[in-house]
């Protein structure tokens, strides 16, 4: 077909015919290695920004700067949430939506909850996690309640831009919600506080 | 010796990216995997049936209430249960009408105490599954309504292993899991 | 787990949804709907699987949103002719009865 046409004539040479069977191999190659790619992001580790105030000071600490972006941790994650983890999670209002909230009571805790939730007290079922942001003005388990641990996608283990904010610990935040840590009618609070 | 460790990484590298291609259509499209347990009779067998589910139906895309779904049971999300979607985000529904109460002794009369009067207005976000074999199933009943995040996958199909490999025209008992919110005559 | 729901009777949700007012009025078209899943129980080495019925009230309101509301009562299942209600309370008895025996030597 090149041959016939005068202006395509050189498409038939053989440097372009080699050139283009090199550089569509390569793109070939490059197609096999998506799925180990797509892999790696769901079930190893992902870059994910974070958006909105609910977790001020700690992360986008103020509305002029820039926002954080956070690694995403997600390899055997499920097993080793803990407390003061940050995690990203599905929103049990809107699964179309992923929220970054703080742990701050685990299964079996009673936690004294924040207006708006409906009741005092709430305990933590089975594989359940109460997740707090760090600002006071947060959606979080005050409004939707424990999450379950099936929703969280994975922990930011740390702040990799903007460059200034790297090495920020992220590791604490928030408020003491733990019933057995807040009152003092338990005998032993000594030996917990030492923890 | 050179040689071989590249043959071997070669056939290496095309391990993983084969058994990435089939992780990612398995977890995109469609994955074809074993359900046990008597909480969905008589629509699934209780063990040796094996359901294709699409996964275009995750996190409750598209999903409509009387569908059959894949999702994580919120106490232990390591485990899967298959239910029907009986409720879905705002819906006026009861807990359990198929609650009874009976007599012991001679009278064995059915009682229904108050079954049909105790409503709950299914959360936003989130939907009421049952088993359709209400009397042993643990579903929304016990843990409450399950938020859509959990939901992996609709039950578009399944195959019954128990069944022979040809009978009345299809492969091992294979055939459509239907959804049944239809209309009442 | 879902956040906490409240448990409402048929009353507090027709007041609180104005339900009467809404399944009666022609603006809004409601459909019949129901839904058939089923009560079994092992007997001889079988399954006997007996249908229960639900049904809903499925509406679209006048300003779009879609409103079900369940309507199942107790003369939904009435139709005897196909259930043999007395063999199935009987194997319910006999179930509750080994799974108590069973609690009871778990914890003994």
């Amino acid at each position: 077909m090149f041959n016939n046409i005068p202006f395509l004539k050189r498409f038939s040479t053989p440097l372009y015919k080699n050139t283009i069977a090199f550089t569509g191999k390569k793109v070939l190659l490059m197609i096999s290695w998506l799925p180990v790619a797509i892999i790696f992001n769901e079930h190893v580790a992902y870059v994910g920004k974070i958006e909105g105030s609910s977790m001020r000071p700690t992360m986008n600490p103020s509305s002029t700067s820039l926002q954080d972006w956070v690694l995403l941790w997600k390899f055997n994650v499920k097993d080793n949430l803990k407390l003061d983890d940050v995690i990203l999670f599905r929103s049990p209002t809107n699964p179309n939506k992923v929220l970054c909230k703080r742990i701050k009571a685990v299964q079996g805790d009673i936690v004294s909850t924040r207006h708006p939730y409906p009741r005092e007290t709430c305990a933590i079922p089975r594989n359940h996690l109460w997740a707090e942001g760090d600002n006071i003005h947060s959606i979080d388990s005050n409004n939707f309640g424990p999450i379950s641990k099936g929703l969280v996608i994975g922990k930011a283990t740390r702040i990799i831009w903007p460059p200034q904010r790297w090495g920020t610990d992220i590791s604490k935040g928030g408020r003491e919600c733990r019933m057995s840590l807040i009152t003092r009618e338990y005998d032993d609070v000594e030996e917990v506080k030492t923890e | 010796m050179l040689d071989s460790v590249k043959t071997f990484t070669k056939i290496l590298s095309y391990i993983i990216r084969g058994g990435c291609t089939i992780h990612v259509f398995q977890s995109t499209f469609i994955e074809f995997t074993e359900t046990r347990g008597e909480s969905m009779l008589p629509t699934l067998n209780s063990a040796n049936d094996f359901v294709f589910s699409d996964k275009h139906y995750r996190n409750g895309r598209d999903l409509k209430i009387g569908d059959c779904i894949v999702a994580l049971k919120p106490t232990d999300p390591d485990q899967r249960v298959c239910k029907r979607i009986t409720g879905m985000p705002g819906d006026l529904i009861l807990i359990d009408p198929s609650l009874k109460n009976y007599y012991n002794g001679n009278k064995q009369e059915i009682e229904f105490e108050d079954s049909f009067n105790k409503y709950i207005r299914v959360p936003k976000g989130h939907v009421w599954v049952t088993g359709d074999n209400l009397a042993h199933s643990l579903d929304s009943r016990s843990y409450n309504s399950i938020p859509l995040g959990l939901v992996k996958g609709k039950i578009i199909a399944a195959n019954d292993f128990n069944k022979p490999f040809w009978e009345n025209g299809v492969i091992y008992g294979f055939r459509k899991i239907e959804n049944n919110y239809v209309d009442e005559a | 787990m879902a956040p906490p729901t409240p448990i409402l009777s048929k009353d507090e949700i027709l007041r609180a949804y104005k339900l009467d007012k809404m399944l009666k009025s022609p603006d809004n078209n409601c459909t019949l709907k129901s839904l058939t899943q089923f009560e079994c129980s092992f007997d001889n080495g079988l399954y006997k699987c007996n249908p229960f019925k639900r049904i809903f009230q499925d509406c679209i309101l006048s300003n779009g949103k879609r409103q079900v509301v369940e309507m199942t009562t107790s003369e939904t299942n009435e139709d005897d002719s196909l259930i043999d209600k007395r063999r199935f309370m009987d194997v319910q008895a006999d179930l509750k009865r080994i799974y108590e025996e069973v609690q009871n030597g778990a914890s003994s």
